[in-house]
């Protein structure tokens, strides 16, 4: 479940700094992400599942485990979507 | 849909996104369909002119695209594919013919170029200059090309012939190095005429064929003058012959967008008759103007 996350290479995305939209291409739709879905894209983009987790943990002040099951559900529909793309972290990872 | 409880992030279509990130992610849409085809496109205008040419940024209303010509028909197919639907047709988009409007529910508009209005050099040639030099950039994550600086500085001043519009400031900007630059695009892409129409020196051109298009583009004048523009300014006396046949037809396009459905045959022939009562008129007022003249 520890997969490294980033784009999908057919993922289109406008992120200026204060939104967030995403899009499949090149038949879309256009995806608005805000506040905790656009915390959870961006640290999808740069990390694995569990450093989503702890990312969005700490900006909400909830516990890991409490939100753990709600960030993997939005993750996978991200992936369902073609936006997403996961892969297992390679063996001699740190 | 994702069924969030509350708190609990979620993604969600949205019927209103902001033009900017429409426009952006409209022209990765039409890169990555190209792209598959393995199609050259060099995207212009908009959010895609080079900030030093125009430090406020205007995204534009539309994608405007300038396609190898060479792949325009199979591009034409794989847009159509992929849900977009023609809007106006390069017959009868423009006196200049250069561009075939399409337009698509997710996306919005799109302006696909097989020349820009200005450039005197055949369109797969210009097209190849355009692309020798282009630049590359990044839009929403996917790798598309622009012209150079200096011919997007070209197609701002041709957009701006075409619109009554005045010279770029960049223009007046020019050190010697770089007008004598554009000096050489202009020649090479045989812009001259189109140039003069912003500069004010159309009356040089006189005896170009494109002189008569450019003076109604810019001063403006009857429909048969402009038909007239359009016939002498194509540079094949086939060219001419074609543009002839058509001038008579009626815009289907137009037509179709008044009505909000396709034309029936019976609707196509009365607005043949409106046409040609008021080409009428306007050749008849025409001449009442040249005789008053004398």
């Amino acid at each position: 479940m520890n997969d490294v996350l980033r784009p999908h290479p057919l993922c289109g995305v406008f992120d200026d700094g204060d939104s967030l939209y995403v899009a499949r291409l090149p038949d879309g739709p256009i995806i608005a992400l805000d506040e905790v879905s656009a915390l959870v894209w961006r640290a999808a983009g740069t990390g694995s599942r569990a450093e989503v987790i702890a990312t969005v943990a700490e900006a909400t002040a909830e516990k890991p485990d409490a939100i753990a099951q709600h960030i993997h559900a939005f993750l996978d529909d991200l992936i369902n979507r073609g936006l997403l793309v996961a892969a297992p972290v390679p063996d001699d990872a740190p | 849909m994702i069924d969030s409880a509350p708190g609990v992030p979620s993604a969600r279509p949205v019927p209103a996104v902001p033009g900017r990130a429409r426009l952006a992610l409209s022209r990765a849409a039409v890169q990555v369909i190209a792209d598959g085809l393995g199609a050259r496109l060099l995207h212009i205008k908009g959010d895609m002119v080079d900030p030093t040419l125009r430090p406020a940024a205007r995204p534009g209303s539309d994608v405007d695209v300038i396609a190898d010509p060479d792949v325009i028909p199979a591009l034409h197919r794989e847009l159509l594919v992929h849900g977009w639907s023609v809007y106006s047709t390069f017959r009868f988009a423009s006196s200049f013919e250069h561009a075939q409007t399409y337009i698509h529910p997710v996306w919005g508009h799109l302006d696909l170029h097989r020349r820009f209005p200005g450039i005197g050099l055949p369109d797969q040639a210009a097209f190849e200059h355009l692309w020798r030099d282009r630049i590359s950039r990044d839009v929403c994550g996917i790798a598309m090309n622009t012209p150079s600086v200096d011919a997007q500085l070209l197609i701002l001043v041709l957009n701006a012939a075409r619109n009554g519009g005045t010279m770029p400031e960049q223009w007046a900007s020019l050190d010697a190095d770089g007008q004598e630059r554009m000096r050489r695009l202009i020649a090479l892409l045989r812009a001259e005429v189109a140039v003069a129409a912003v500069t004010g020196d159309l009356d040089r051109y006189r005896r170009h064929r494109e002189h008569l298009l450019w003076k109604v583009t810019v001063h403006g004048g009857p429909r048969i003058v402009e038909w007239w523009a359009r016939i002498i300014a194509q540079p094949t006396v086939r060219g001419s012959l074609r543009v002839a046949a058509q001038a008579p037809l009626v815009n289907t396009d137009r037509l179709t967008r008044r009505l909000g459905r396709e034309p029936r045959p019976r609707e196509v022939v009365g607005e043949f008759f409106v046409r040609a009562v008021r080409g009428l008129r306007e050749g008849a007022a025409l001449v009442a103007r040249k005789v008053g003249r004398r």
